[in-house]
């Protein structure tokens, strides 16, 4: 097992390489770059745009430019986005907690949600119950999140109910106790969290509805039941354990959206994480920042799927690594 | 006992304080009525700022921050008549040649931590400026005949400009931000201005002589200001301004958003949307707000052909050289621009039909009285003909030489007034028997296609423009890098572009606000004629404000805020 740990992690190195190179040529083989949009201001001459294009290096060769961002991040420097004119890392560390906040939560309400009911609705298929999880599954499913988002503020303003609409905290934030504090942001990270956990929801309950209906009628079920073990135990102990693997899996893909936010309930919610700065810095081609921001999505996809490879293995004996 | 000893020594301290800080001698009084002092307002952003250094900042949603609210400049221009007004600099003098600016500074104004303004920050301004390494767009609006104005400290409350050439333009460039020079020489000094008053610098590190001072910046929530006690415009009484202690400006992200804050309740003032319009107006009579229309807003659409010789695409293509270069061709696609349904469909009704390439809203400059094209197929089939199309057996129109009139029409994706504009046009268009292919694509490609590449058809795009005029050369100077439908030219390639150069020269030189007025109308008149590029539509700045709020006097141009330090809140 640790052999296997091991070598997993040396893997890493070659494609996180991979990785950057990729996304590197992608953002500078796609049209433009970040001066366009300077390009468009008549009270921007063309001088002071070939003057920043040196100052930020973008009118070397692709591949010098590539080098040098690799060396850079080698000795831990980010670099310097182009936007702001301040390290990425200090970007993207105003951030990162707010992110990881709302997207723990989403988490929280996706699989709180979704485990008990897919277990449930396997148990009790086509019962009435089901068949409602059915309905609100599907509909979760098929609707927008920005959509969902916008909805549910909008029902805030029309019902005049007490929550607050944009952003993490309220004004008066500076001026509450700590107790008030937690309650405050609480407060503001209900709309986008139920926004992204229950769009998470609906497919994975379908999912583990499915899985627990695969493991139902398995063999060792009818011999558990056969034993006269409680039902609950016949359940939980047997079905679930068998049943929860494939979502281990998914569980460590997931990992990778901690840090990676969802742009348009952001947007929507006002809610300030990295997903819309994200978003913005790839299409104002801020490279430095986006690159960032993709190295960052990147690792937490593979430290995501190691911990699922782990957890797996600690869940079912039958799997192990050499 | 020793408490009281050092309250009083804090007292004395405090007192010395006061009367070693300079004295206000040029203060600038409020006409308006008296209002009350306190309260918190609190307005809407759409992004966050990217820097607070004022110099560097590129984008509105930085400047929008800073301009005018932390820092000022010499002159400012009021927010309803749009004309010259003393800001830093009680008064100016301009020599009888029009070469040479002297300004006399306010005596006493302080910067928002105390230290005195006078000419040495001035100096130190424009000594950042103009060096070379600062990537700011202040440097090349000021350079005259490509050459930066000489400047001179003439004593403590003086500075003297002297242009190589006379110049008029340069007094709108002289409402560009003064920065304190005791709290940036020295990173100036060290090289390392650019990196300077970032957006994660302290607050308290961020002076200027602006009605408020930063005290708090939440990255992608609000920015919170404070009152600048120093501050140096008063109210009736002699206090000094602005009434309004607290001013915070929450980060919306999106204008959705920024309505349902409103309409909570939660947020002053709201730039309506046309979209949105009637429902906020429906609004308006139950709650305590009203909707103010200022007017045509500053922003401009328009549609431009290629005439550009250079295009590579013509080796394939060569007739559409023709066609674009064709005056004829150009009058009957203007002719086809149905106005009134682009205001109806793409800006909710809210909205005014634009002719001149000067500004509506511009009330110095606009000149009125230029050739229009009201909507009329028959006579856009005249112009076609005249300029020698006809049409096949099936509708489709040919030109002279038989090719079949098809080309294709962009704008940036993701601008909805943009995208049902060129749809709008594009059917308009293919009722004449052209073949139009519209899509809109990534804003970056189009700024490509137009600055680089140079192989569009046509592309919808805007501009916004200022009052100054001038400020337009890059977009109408034929050697201008946005001068769009043929740019950088050697040579004016035609007899009205090298008019047009001629009289943007000659605008410039003049002092005079009438002379200069004849030459712009002029310009104006011939863009009208020639078609260089086709005007659109243009919104209507919509505000609407709570009633809470007074002294308001709502303008295209100043928006609510334009006269801040004035307005106050009522409970």
């Amino acid at each position: 097992m640790r052999d296997y740990i091991i070598r997993r992690i040396l893997i890493v190195i070659p494609l996180l390489f991979a990785i950057s190179l990729l996304s590197f040529f992608i953002m500078q083989l796609s049209p433009g770059s970040y001066l366009d949009d300077l390009r468009m201001n008549p009270d921007i001459s063309e001088e002071l745009i070939r003057k920043m294009e040196a100052d930020f290096g973008l009118n070397q060769n692709v591949f010098i430019q590539y080098f040098s961002w690799l060396k850079e991040i080698l000795q831990g420097n980010l670099g310097e986005s182009f936007t702001y004119r301040i390290p990425v890392a200090q970007i993207i560390g105003s951030r990162l907690f707010n992110t990881l906040l709302l997207s723990a939560a989403a988490m929280l309400i996706s699989w709180g949600i979704a485990i008990p009911i897919g277990i449930y609705s396997s148990v009790h298929r086509y019962s009435f119950l089901d068949n409602i999880f059915s309905v609100f599954s599907f509909i979760g499913l098929s609707i927008p999140n920005f959509f969902f988002a916008l909805l549910l503020l909008f029902s805030i303003v029309r019902f005049d109910i007490p929550l607050p609409i944009n952003g993490m905290t309220s004004i008066m934030y500076d001026y509450l106790s700590p107790m008030e504090k937690a309650i405050d942001i609480l407060k503001h990270l209900l709309v986008p969290a139920v926004v992204l956990g229950t769009a998470g929801t609906a497919s994975l309950m379908r999912q583990m509805r499915g899985q627990m209906l695969d493991v139902i009628n398995k063999d060792y079920i009818r011999t558990a039941r056969a034993k006269g073990l409680k039902e609950k135990k016949v359940i939980y102990k047997h079905a679930v354990r068998n049943a929860i693997n494939p979502m281990i899996t998914i569980f460590g893909f997931q990992l990778s959206s901690l840090f990676s936010g969802a742009a348009l309930t952001e947007i929507v919610t006002g809610w300030p994480g990295l997903g819309r700065m994200m978003l913005t810095a790839v299409r104002s081609k801020d490279l430095y920042l986006a690159m960032a921001g993709m190295m960052m999505g990147s690792l937490m996809l593979i430290i995501g799927n190691l911990a699922a490879d782990i957890l797996l293995a600690l869940n079912d004996p039958r799997i192990k690594y050499h | 006992m020793t408490k009281k000893i050092i309250t009083i020594l804090i007292l004395v301290l405090f007192i010395f304080n006061i009367s070693a800080a300079a004295e206000l001698k040029d203060p600038w009084i409020s006409k308006k009525e008296q209002g009350q002092h306190g309260g918190t307002l609190i307005t809407t952003l759409l992004g966050d700022p990217k820097t607070f250094n004022t110099i560097i900042a590129k984008e509105t949603s930085s400047s929008t921050i800073t301009d005018g609210y932390i820092f000022e400049g010499l002159v400012t221009r009021n927010g309803v008549t749009t004309e010259y007004e003393p800001e830093l600099a009680k008064s100016w003098d301009i020599s009888e040649d029009g070469r040479k600016y002297t300004f006399y500074l306010r005596k006493g104004v302080q910067w928002s931590d105390g230290e005195e303004f006078t000419a040495d920050d001035v100096i130190f301004t424009f000594d950042v400026i103009k060096d070379e390494n600062i990537p700011t767009s202040s440097r090349d609006v000021l350079k005259v005949k490509g050459e930066f104005p000489e400047y001179k400290k003439i004593d403590k409350y003086t500075v003297e400009f002297t242009l190589p050439e006379s110049f008029a333009p340069f007094l709108n460039n002289m409402t560009a931000p003064i920065i304190p020079k005791h709290k940036l020489y020295s990173a100036w000094q060290k090289g390392k201005f650019n990196n300077t008053w970032g957006i994660n610098t302290d607050p308290e590190e961020i002076v200027g002589t602006g009605p408020y001072k930063l005290v708090d910046y939440k990255n992608g929530e609000r920015v919170v200001m404070e009152k600048n006690n120093y501050y140096w415009r008063q109210d009736p009484n002699g206090r000094s301004l602005p009434y309004i202690n607290r001013w915070i400006r929450v980060i919306a992200e999106s204008q959705e958003t920024e309505s349902l804050l409103f309409e909570k309740g939660q947020t002053h003032y709201l730039a309506v949307r046309g979209i949105d319009y009637r429902r906020i107006k429906t609004e308006a009579e139950n709650n305590n707000f009203s909707v103010v229309d200022a007017g045509p807003a500053f922003s401009t659409n328009f549609l431009v052909f290629n005439m550009n010789p250079r295009n590579p695409n013509l080796k394939i293509e060569p007739y559409k050289y023709e066609w674009f270069t064709n005056l004829n061709f150009r009058r009957a696609v203007a002719y086809a621009f149905d106005k009134q349904t682009m205001i109806n469909q793409a800006l909710a009704g809210q909205g005014t039909k634009q002719w001149s390439p000067i500004s509506i809203a511009n009330k110095v400059y606009l000149n009125e009285d230029v050739k229009r094209y009201p909507y009329n197929l028959e006579k856009a089939r005249e112009e076609l003909e005249k300029g020698g199309f006809k049409w096949n057996e099936n509708g489709e129109l040919l030109d002279a030489k038989n090719n079949k009139v098809e080309f294709t029409m962009v704008t940036n994706a993701g601008n909805n007034v943009r995208e049902s504009l060129v749809n709008i046009i594009a059917s308009e268009l293919r009722e004449l028997g052209m073949t139009v292919n519209s899509t809109p694509i990534e804003f970056n490609k189009m700024v490509n296609q137009l600055s680089s590449e140079w192989n569009f058809d046509s592309v919808l795009i805007g501009l916004t423009g200022g009052v100054e005029p001038h400020q337009g050369t890059n977009v109408w100077m034929s050697n201008g890098h946005l001068h769009m439908w043929n740019p950088v030219q050697e040579e004016p390639a035609t007899e009205w572009e090298k008019r047009i150069d001629e009289l943007f020269v000659k605008g410039a030189a003049a002092v005079d606000q009438e002379k200069r007025k004849k030459y712009y109308d002029e310009f104006q008149e011939i863009v009208a004629e020639k078609l260089p590029v086709i005007y659109t539509v243009t919104p209507n700045s919509l505000y609407a404000v709570r009633d809470s709020l007074k002294n308001t006097e709502v303008t295209a141009y100043g928006g609510v805020l334009w006269n801040i330090h004035e307005l106050y809140l009522e409970d």
